[in-house]
């Protein structure tokens, strides 16, 4: 099993996909750098008025994740694509080439599908969630780490999930953020692997995730209950979190998706004939 | 060659971390972190706002009464008016303000710097002057005792937080940044 996963994952990691997904992401991050956050750093005090309550531009309303703007806004929007671009459709790839049969010969095939699963979500957990921690490091590094103060400047609001964290220890609302990005990222991703099975072609195992997570994100947005309109994507990815306490959604979408990506996967695989 | 490759990826991020390193300690020693000041009951904050050209006020916190929009509304006819047939809570703050300077103050105007807020839940607002009409203060210090009220309402402070709303600390801000003042209300009278 270990060798497999080393297989697996070098495969996933070592990839062309991989460095185009994390490429747009990167490219997206530094745009935003570049647009939003050095511009500040000439001048940190520069809508600072001493008097009001305020803080200088610092690290938790510049960095990408610190407030909705144009660069945030669309690496959100493209995450359920970015996040199956390195590994998603290499189960669809590896039955149309024959490699799985290579596999199956040689382990059992539950080991093959765990292995799959883990390189899928890691690799897609690590494409969503490097251009946001390098986005935080380059932040940090011009821009000063106050910390924030309930003052309005900051959208989290005393019904935000985390809020206290946030108001406390930022960087550790940040990491906690990051993580559940990561989890949310990488059950995404598995769910080409669910559609392979299913699929004829590539693309569809690949663009199912993105048309299944705008399905739930138009349906939800519909209703009045805000467990349930938090469900979409683009309400779990947002740090800023303008309205209420998403942490049931979170947990839901998250079970949602791996129920579909992950276990659907390995009961339909396992039973499936490769050969 | 495998050993190359690792050696030059390791260098790279020596060097980026050392430039994340220094960067990080440079700006962060040029804006240091806030420094807090509390007052409490009958302690009393020096205040100047420059904006105005306001200076020798000082300030300090009384009490704090969470009303029912119906009970705010019976107590305070004219400004719960407007809420009396909501589900919101009015957060009302007493403070003292003197003014020792030599010219007479208004306190809307001083009062329009203040947040009101609740830490570490993170709830914040800006609070309205009970009977604002009648807020001036003369010079030469004369006291005077200043109410206003915040609406809490469900989508700031929703009722399933709002027990835990009640154990935070509820202040008004008075100045923010490098030193951060404020006014804190111990007990929370809960009408």
């Amino acid at each position: 099993m270990r060798a497999l996963l080393k297989i697996e994952l070098e495969r996933a990691f070592r990839g062309a996909g991989i460095k185009i997904a994390m490429l747009i992401g990167l490219i997206i991050s530094i745009a935003n750098f570049v647009l939003e956050v050095y511009p500040k750093t000439e001048n940190p005090l520069q809508v600072f008025v001493a008097d009001a309550q305020m803080l200088p531009y610092n690290v938790f309303n510049s960095w990408i994740g610190g407030k909705i703007n144009f660069e945030y806004s669309l690496f959100i929007y493209i995450i359920p694509i970015l996040v199956v671009i390195p590994y998603g459709a290499t189960y669809f790839s590896d039955m149309k080439s024959g490699v799985i049969k290579n596999y199956y010969t040689r382990i059992e095939k539950k080991k093959y599908l765990i292995a799959k699963s883990i390189a899928v979500f890691l690799s897609a957990g690590v494409v969503t969630v490097v251009p946001l921690i390098a986005n935080l490091a380059m932040t940090s590094a011009v821009l000063p780490s106050i910390i924030p103060q309930p003052t309005g400047e900051f959208t989290i609001c005393a019904n935000a999930m985390w809020s206290s964290i946030f108001y406390t220890h930022p960087y550790v609302y940040i990491m906690l953020y990051i993580f559940a990005i990561f989890l949310m990222s990488g059950c995404i991703a598995c769910v080409a692997l669910s559609v392979s099975l299913f699929a004829n072609n590539k693309f569809v195992a690949m663009l199912f995730p993105f048309l299944l997570c705008n399905v739930i994100r138009i349906l939800s947005s519909y209703s009045f209950y805000y467990i349930i309109r938090g469900l979409g994507w683009t309400r779990v990815f947002d740090m800023t979190q303008i309205g209420l306490n998403y942490f049931p959604s979170i947990v839901i979408d998250i079970i949602l998706f791996a129920s579909i990506g992950i276990f659907l996967f390995w009961r339909k695989g396992g039973r499936d004939d490769a050969l | 060659m495998h050993y190359k490759k690792i050696i030059i990826i390791i260098i790279i991020s020596v060097v980026l971390f050392v430039a994340w390193l220094i960067g990080f300690l440079d700006v962060n020693s040029r804006f240091p972190q806030v420094k807090c000041e509390e007052y409490h009951l009958d302690e009393w904050v020096d205040y100047s706002n420059r904006y105005w050209g306001y200076d020798n006020l000082q300030l300090s916190p009384v009490k704090i009464t969470i009303y029912s929009a119906k009970d705010f509304e019976s107590g305070y006819p004219e400004e719960g008016e407007e809420y009396k047939d909501t589900s919101y809570k009015i957060v009302v703050m007493k403070v003292k303000i003197k003014n020792n300077s030599s010219q007479e103050i208004s306190v809307g105007k001083v009062f329009s710097f203040f947040t009101a807020g609740a830490e570490p839940i993170g709830w914040n607002n800006q609070g309205r002057i009970i009977d604002s009409k009648n807020t001036n203060i003369l010079p030469g210090g004369n006291q005077e005792d200043v109410e206003l009220y915040v609406v809490l309402s469900e989508s700031v402070v929703s009722s399933r937080n709002y027990d835990r709303f009640l154990k935070n600390k509820i202040f008004l801000s008075v100045k923010s940044y490098p030193l951060r003042q404020i006014l804190v209300f111990d007990e929370i009278d809960v009408k």
